[in-house]
């Protein structure tokens, strides 16, 4: 026997087929398992199921218990709902992103750890995104945009995470106290999620550009899985009342200046979670039965809405209430179906609003928040007003423009009639949802003074309307005074609004344009491409820093070793010239000039080892230095034979302190070196051992070939690893010499020179 | 004794040799890369396997004891390294015989290729810190060879930095060992180990110290260090960016891990304040470096520098949980990083160019594409369920364990970045609409396999993240034991 399905993994499972279905078998299967899903959710009692341990961390897939159940129940039906209304969609990919985005919301609300919540948190923003960027090119930047609000948010919710469980030992999801800096990150992760000012941003600038089908989605798990994790985590935190009562008037504002029909509805999705927030924030369990249940009445209501004018869209392209108008002749059913959501969401009675809006704004008064009931009070009836008044009349009825439109295809109605369907059974029959509730309900919504108290609201609401209304036809005569109040009013607000918003969208859109510009600008300073500038840092850093923690340490410059030395009158003459056939190298205009004093450098340098009794060494030096002179000049034979570098004074004064930084201090780390002989060196048993055990008197080549000649094989091979490569570049691309020696001179000849070098070489050929 | 230990080095040595004798049978060179990459990658987990359960493993090169000769020694740290390395070779191997179209440059590049994996692995396992400059000097010529082997414009200038820059470090590391030897008479680094540690606090100590950032800190792509890094990966042909990116800038991390967990470990204190300092500046700059690139290899080769300051975060923290997120880090950046450059050699194979404007509409032209560019995508930018998310996590958890804010805030702002960077890359390449010119051609099924399988890899890493990182946990508190490694090489004292 199972022991139990995660619903989450249903709609993983549903997401890895859909590739492989086509027609009746894709239907079966986007409608029927969310369905399953939903049915699955009541066989399995509550408890704890799919528990496993991670890292020395107890991580609980499944918590199953009435708070993550109702909301499981609500994803599920959505799931399925969502579906019908977009089985006519052809790109699989918007089904199988809403199909792993529905999962992720139900992870997360079965998530019993923070972390698996985290991971499902993810999951869900980085699936949702691509119901944004479905919505068509114009999508992307505010798809991107939303992703990186959302990772910031994640990022919050991670940090908080770590924090939270270092300090508690335990990664257990349940209530978090908002105080230190784990918990404040981690109601801040959750807030971001549920769109609270001034982190609300994201959502009015993604939801409507979204695809059709997948606004549905999207308005219906992101944010109410937010409210999930409020619930578990901040119940009775009284901030977030606050920021509760501020979200549902802000929406409510900001939804009645909205033109654009989508993005009204996204308004009101925030100010809809602050009436469950302000529950939440409340804490009693009245209000968090409010705030569950208006979050299940919500998800269906605001689909419904989000589903009409989706259909309006989708039937006549446009998406601004002052382009439509009059289209409740050609698209009845639609119209029908919308005023269905639209009185659900003002609360009217017998539907599914009422029965769970009047519960927090009850469960408020009953915990003594008198000005909490006042003010979402006053956010109901802008509900009211910009919902389901205003906006069914600009787009429904209002002024007859002649759009040719009709209802949208069958599944769109049905799956607007199915949301329909529930609000209504829900409103007649609460009781449905309220035994489903985490609390034992004892609220009766259908008092005679609640009923009274709803429908003077409303009814003084519509008046207000009329008279606003009144105002919206220019052809009709206004008596002046009202209309400077009207116009006045509405300038004002709308100078209010737009400064607002102008900062907002600058800051948030810019913000991301700002960052490459600037990054473009610091790393072109940074990384300038030149080599020599790129050199001078790296070795101006290398020795300044070594240089500092010496001295850090305590290191003072002692002259000792450097006066017990004995310097004879022919060790001082080899300095001299080593010194002077050095600076002779530098200061040379001619190349072969330049190379055979280098080469004089290094047998002085042999001359310095037969002086101090090593001659085989100085041999040894002696060779290298020929066999490289040879070469560097068979090289240079090519090249022309003088050079001129042309550099600033100023690029002048850098080499010089650079070489003189260089210089310092490696004399100071040499003299350092001479002074520390610390410990006994291993030297003396390569001198006793040599002849013993290696059987070779010359100990310096036994120490190469024999000691240490696993060395020697690999500087064998790093050799012949150069002769391969020059081999590579020169007999596989015979072609293309001139531009590579051009490159190897790097830019240190003039051009007519270069030219006469390859003249050169063409005519020696 | 047991020769398993130089395998690893001996194998891609000596296929190296053969490779090069087999230059006019290609059928010949086939078999033998296939034999002896495979035998290296057993060798290396038989190796690994062998360390977990018996401890360290110490090898006397040439029967020659501790101090004096050359040893080779294997701890938890080389033996994932070597495994590390080895899946990221095969992958680029394979990768290579679809890329490299022409016999002649196939000849030369194989056995160039060994060459080099031959140092990589060297280095990897040596004990002996001069011994350690030589086999950095292999991998640096190799990589040089491959560079100019192309022989454009663009990778000889790339091929001069890198030289340029390699050669002032070798000199500069030669001038270390030397003084490290004038002053404890002896090379091999438990040795070194043993003698320094009385003398911590002598000035010179702390000089050599920073000498071997400078060098490591070269090799790893350390800022300011970083410079040759997004040329040379850039220009490289792909399955060398590919293993550079993933496995070559790792070696001087592995070497800086190396000197301070052994050599120097009582500097540890006196140093965090500046490898974290510089982690973070790493970090951010290589991160401000993506944002700003419009090509998209260039672009991953500034990622790369991003991610070693994210690594040497984790060293920096010197804490177990911070060294074995290090750890974790490696693995699972040298995999995807590598997947994402080899995908970034097949966008260059279908259109000439590796500029984003060049490519659109991956989704509808290769969908297997689309989704494998993704999945390195989310996992690099850290996100669940990939080995991305898992890498991130035990990092800032282990920097918020030891309380190093600063560094994980920083660590947070900079993968904000890096999401948006690769975020808007995958969108431009697999998304926008089809670019100009030539209708595009579908990417060849030889190239995407080898990449394929290192995404599936990446994911792997994030759904089995519990037994790797079970592994980094024991790596990393090895080495915050040295003298288990000290013992192992220098026999009971």
């Amino acid at each position: 026997m199972i022991e139990w399905i995660h619903p989450a993994l249903v709609f993983f499972a549903t997401a890895a087929l859909v590739p492989f279905v086509k027609g009746k078998g894709k239907s079966i299967l986007l409608i029927g398992f969310p369905a399953l899903a939903f049915f699955s959710l009541m066989l399995f009692p509550d408890g704890n199921y799919g528990v496993f341990t991670i890292g020395g961390f107890e991580v609980v897939f499944g918590r199953v218990d009435k708070l993550s159940r109702v909301f499981a129940y609500v994803f599920t039906l959505m799931g399925s709902v969502g579906m019908v209304y977009a089985l006519h969609v052809k790109q699989k990919g918007q089904h199988i992103a809403a199909l792993i985005y529905g999962g992720g919301a139900l992870g997360s609300i079965f998530a019993g750890d923070l972390l698996s919540l985290f991971v499902f948190w993810e999951i869900m923003a980085f699936s949702s995104v691509f119901l944004v960027w479905y919505g068509g090119e114009k999508s992307w930047a505010n798809g991107l945009r939303y992703l990186m609000v959302h990772t910031f948010g994640g990022l919050c919710l991670l940090g908080g995470i770590v924090i939270f469980a270092g300090q508690t030992g335990s990664i257990a999801f349940n209530a978090i106290p908002a105080s230190g800096l784990g918990g404040w990150l981690i109601l801040i992760g959750f807030l971001i999620n549920a769109g609270a000012p001034p982190l609300h941003a994201w959502l009015p600038d993604a939801y409507p550009v979204g695809s059709i089908t997948g606004t549905i989605f999207l308005s219906s798990f992101t944010t109410k899985t937010a409210v999930y994790v409020l619930a578990r985590g901040f119940a009775g935190t009284e901030v977030l009342m606050w920021v509760g009562v501020i979200m549902a008037l802000y929406g409510v504002v900001y939804a009645m200046l909205e033109n654009n029909i989508r993005k009204l509805l996204a308004y009101h999705i925030i100010s809809q979670v602050g009436f469950m927030v302000a529950g939440i924030g409340v804490g009693t369990e009245l209000a968090i039965n409010g705030a569950v249940a208006h979050a299940f009445a919500h998800i269906l209501y605001k689909a419904l809405l989000m589903m009409g004018m989706g259909s309006v869209i989708f039937m006549t392209g446009k998406r601004k209430g002052t382009e439509l108008g009059g289209l409740y002749r050609t698209m009845p059913l639609t119209f029908g179906l919308f005023m269905v959501g639209g009185f659900s969401i003002s609360g009217v009675p017998f539907l599914s609003g009422f029965i769970s809006k009047s519960m927090v704004i009850s469960g408020a008064a009953a915990a003594h928040y008198p000005f909490v009931v006042l003010l979402l009070t006053l956010a109901a009836a802008g509900t009211f007003l910009s919902t389901t008044l205003k906006l069914p009349y600009a787009v429904f009825m209002g002024e007859d423009k002649g759009i040719k439109a009709a209802d949208p295809p069958g599944n769109m109605l049905l799956g607007m009639g199915l949301a329909a369907f529930i609000c209504i059974l829900l409103g007649v029959m609460p009781n449905l949802l309220y035994q489903l509730l985490p609390f034992p309900v004892d609220y009766h919504p259908y008092t005679a003074e609640h009923l009274l108290g709803s429908f003077q609201l409303l009814l003084a609401t519509l008046l207000g309307f009329t008279l606003f209304l009144y105002k919206l036809h220019p052809e009709n005569t206004i008596s002046v005074d009202t209309d400077w109040v009207y116009r006045k009013g509405v300038v004002w607000f709308q100078q209010l609004k737009n400064p607002l918003q102008g900062i907002k969208v600058l800051r948030y859109k810019d913000f991301l344009q700002g960052l490459t510009l600037f990054s473009r600008q610091v790393s072109q300073r940074i990384q300038s491409g030149y080599l020599k500038h790129a050199l001078v840092m790296i070795i101006s850093f290398v020795m300044l820093s070594t240089l500092l923690f010496s001295l850090f340490k305590g290191w003072t410059l002692s002259l000792d070793s450097l006066m017990q030395t004995d310097l004879t009158l022919s060790q001082l003459l080899v300095f001299v010239l080593i010194i002077s056939s050095t600076l002779a190298t530098v200061l040379f205009k001619s190349r072969i000039a330049a190379v055979l004093s280098l080469g004089m450098t290094g047998f002085f340098v042999a001359f310095f080892y037969v002086l101090m009794g090593a001659p085989d060494l100085a041999l040894t030096q002696y060779l290298v230095e020929a066999v490289s002179v040879i070469l560097i000049l068979l090289a240079f034979y090519y090249l022309p034979a003088y050079f001129e570098e042309k550099t600033a004074p100023a690029s002048k004064m850098t080499d010089i302190a650079v070489s003189l930084l260089v210089g310092i201090v490696m004399t100071f780390y040499m003299l350092m070196v001479m002074d520390s002989h610390l410990t006994k060196s291993i030297a003396s048993y390569y001198l006793e051992m040599s002849e013993k055990l290696a059987g070779g008197r010359n100990v310096v080549n036994v120490v190469i070939v024999d000691f240490r000649g696993f060395d020697t094989m690999f500087e064998i091979a790093v050799f012949s690893i150069a002769a391969l490569g020059i081999f590579g570049m020169l007999k596989l691309n015979k072609k293309k010499a001139p531009i590579q020696r051009e490159a190897a001179l790097n830019g240190s000849l003039k051009r007519e020179q270069i030219e006469e070098a390859v003249q050169r070489e063409v005519t020696s050929k | 004794m047991t020769h398993l230990l130089v395998l690893p080095i001996l194998i891609p040595l000596g296929t190296a040799i053969v490779l090069l004798l087999l230059r006019a049978n290609p059928m010949g060179r086939r078999i033998v890369i296939g034999i002896s990459g495979l035998s290296i990658l057993v060798a290396d987990i038989v190796l690994l396997t062998s360390i977990y359960q018996k401890g360290i493993h110490s090898y006397q090169v040439g029967g020659w004891s501790a101090p004096f000769g050359i040893v080779m020694v294997g701890d938890l740290l080389s033996g994932i390294m070597l495994v590390l390395a080895s899946v990221i070779s095969l992958s680029a191997l394979s990768y290579s015989f679809g890329y490299l179209k022409k016999e002649a440059q196939q000849a030369l590049f194989h056995p160039l290729f060994f060459f080099m994996w031959a140092g990589t692995n060297g280095a990897f396992l040596t004990g002996d810190i001069f011994n350690l400059f030589v086999m950095f000097e292999v991998m640096l010529m190799s990589i040089y060879a491959l560079l100019v082997m192309l022989g454009e414009k663009k990778q000889i200038e790339a091929g001069f930095k890198l030289i340029s820059m390699g050669l002032f470090t070798s000199a500069l590391f030669l001038a270390a060992a030397g003084g490290i030897y004038a002053f404890a008479g002896t090379l091999n680094m438990a040795d070194l180990a043993l003698k320094i540690k009385p003398h911590v606090d002598h000035p010179l100590v702390s000089a050599i110290a920073m000498m071997f950032i400078g060098v490591f800190g070269l090799k790893a792509a350390m800022m300011p260090f970083h410079f040759w890094l997004p040329d040379v990966h850039s220009a490289a042909p792909t399955p060398i960016s590919a293993m550079l990116s993933g496995i070559l800038i790792k070696v001087g991390v592995y070497a800086i891990i190396r000197v301070f967990c052994l050599i120097f470990v009582d500097l540890q204190g006196y140093f965090q304040g500046f490898i974290l300092t510089m982690a973070c500046i790493t970090m951010f700059v290589g991160a401000l470096g993506a944002v700003a690139q419009t090509d998209i290899k260039r672009l991953l080769a500034y990622s790369s520098v991003s991610q070693i300051g994210y690594i040497l975060m984790g060293v920096g923290f010197f804490t177990v949980g911070g060294m074995s997120a290090a750890l974790f880090y490696i693995i699972s950046h040298g995999v995807i990083k590598s997947s994402l450059f080899l995908a970034a050699g097949i966008l260059k194979k279908m259109r000439g160019s590796t500029e984003m404007s060049d490519h659109g509409d991956m989704i509808n032209t290769s969908p297997a594409f689309t989704t494998i560019f993704f999945i390195g995508v989310i996992s690099l930018g850290g996100i669940p369920p990939s080995g991305g998310f898992f890498m991130k996590f035990q990092l800032i958890k282990a920097g918020l364990d030891g309380a190093f804010y600063i560094p994980v805030i920083v660590a947070f702002m900079v993968s904000l970045m890096t999401l948006f960077y690769l975020f808007r890359s995958w969108q431009k390449i697999c998304l926008s609409g089809p670019p100009q010119g030539n209708p595009l051609a579908r990417p060849s099924v030889k190239l995407l396999i080898p990449v394929g399988i290192l995404a599936m890899l990446c994911l792997v890493l994030g759904l089995a993240a519990s037994p790797v990182s079970g592994l980094t946990q024991a790596a990393a508190e090895q080495l915050f034991s040295p003298e288990l490694y000290i013992r192992a090489v220098m026999g009971a004292m």
